[in-house]
């Protein structure tokens, strides 16, 4: 986290109305036009955004300060919006993901676990999912630094979007090998990291099944 | 638009992180597929109790997301081409839901009136600066 961030949430911490103000200032306005992605009633919007503010307030003692606080805030909006959508039978599918009630399953504190680990419990899942994130962290890192874009969009699209080779290929106006051998690469050196971490790499479907779904 | 679904977009629809439109189109699909309605069930499934997955933890965690500085020279068009491509891919094909809400966050701030803003601002803040009190209070 940018150390401007860091004296902010100290600032928040410490109880200071001026710094929320500031907060609520800066990020109202991205998480308002994140919900609205998804709901269109204005009221139901701002208040799922309130939600989520007073769910940021809430985590403030266990807030982990290595995580960006957009990331933080975005995913208590998304589990907000889970909530709303439960609530209104909008979403039957997915209606057992959150529980009766998404703050007292979800472990928001802390590492503010994603959603992919609600119910998961044990030191050792979150430290193989720590590890992974240290390591794609890394390899990201060392993407942009490079301003390999390319590559990055299209490991993205093959990891985040699961799209396949042929769509990739079109869509970033280079060759089906190039996508494949990207990959190859990718996985090749995500493995290897995770090997040195002392971390099964069998634990992560997409580093062996073709990530296409 | 392709109508197949990868379950790495099941995942993420799962969470709310698929963008609207996707969703809706995979809604629809859903209404008459039942091996997609499987699928779905089964990746429910195995988020419930935990199963890793490398896209999830890469999308969660919001890696690669350009800055709002990015975003913003992106939206005054002055990025290098490479650079443009990747964050339209992005933002489009990927879908990335929390750079779109920046962008759009970025351009109503060129377009709106302050006054309006503002006035969000204070609605937000008087709605939860109790909580703080409140915490204040406990710690």
């Amino acid at each position: 986290m940018a150390e401007v961030d860091k004296l902010l949430i100290e600032e928040i911490r410490s109880g200071s109305d001026d710094a929320w103000m500031r907060f609520v200032d800066r990020f109202g306005g991205r998480l308002q036009a994140f919900v609205r992605k998804k709901i269109r009633d204005n009221a139901t919007v701002e208040d799922i955004v309130q939600d989520t503010l007073i769910g940021f307030i809430n985590s403030l003692p266990n807030f982990d300060e290595d995580r960006p606080i957009d990331s933080f805030l975005f995913t208590i909006c998304r589990y907000r919006i889970i909530d709303h959508f439960k609530k209104i039978g909008g979403r039957p599918t997915i209606a057992s993901l959150t529980g009766d009630d998404s703050e007292q399953v979800i472990d928001l504190p802390g590492r503010a676990r994603g959603a992919s680990t609600i119910y998961r419990s044990g030191e050792r899942k979150r430290a193989e999912e720590s590890a992974l994130l240290q390591i794609l962290q890394k390899e990201v890192d060392n993407l942009i630094e490079n301003q390999a874009w390319i590559k990055l969009a299209c490991l993205e699209l093959l990891f985040v979007s699961g799209n396949p080779n042929k769509e990739i290929a079109a869509s970033l106006d280079i060759t089906q090998q190039q996508v494949a051998s990207y990959k190859h690469e990718f996985v090749d050196k995500v493995k290897r990291h995770m090997v040195r971490l002392g971390v099964n790499a069998d634990l992560f479907p997409e580093l062996y099944a073709d990530p296409q779904g | 638009m392709l109508h197949i679904f990868s379950n790495a977009e099941l995942a993420a629809y799962l969470e709310e992180d698929l963008d609207a439109a996707r969703s809706s189109q995979l809604e629809q699909a859903l209404a008459n597929d039942v091996e997609l309605n499987n699928r779905l069930n089964t990746l429910r499934q195995q988020i419930a109790v935990g199963e890793h997955s490398l896209g999830a933890i890469w999308r969660q965690h919001n890696l690669g997301c350009p800055s709002r500085k990015t975003l913003g020279a992106y939206l005054l068009g002055v990025l290098p081409g490479e650079q443009k491509l990747f964050i339209q891919s992005h933002i489009e094909t990927r879908g990335c839901l929390t750079c779109q809400a920046n962008l759009d966050d970025l351009e109503e701030q060129q377009t709106q009136n302050q006054a309006n803003m503002t006035a969000r601002t204070t609605r937000y803040y008087q709605s939860s600066i109790g909580y703080l009190s409140q915490h204040r209070n406990d710690s």
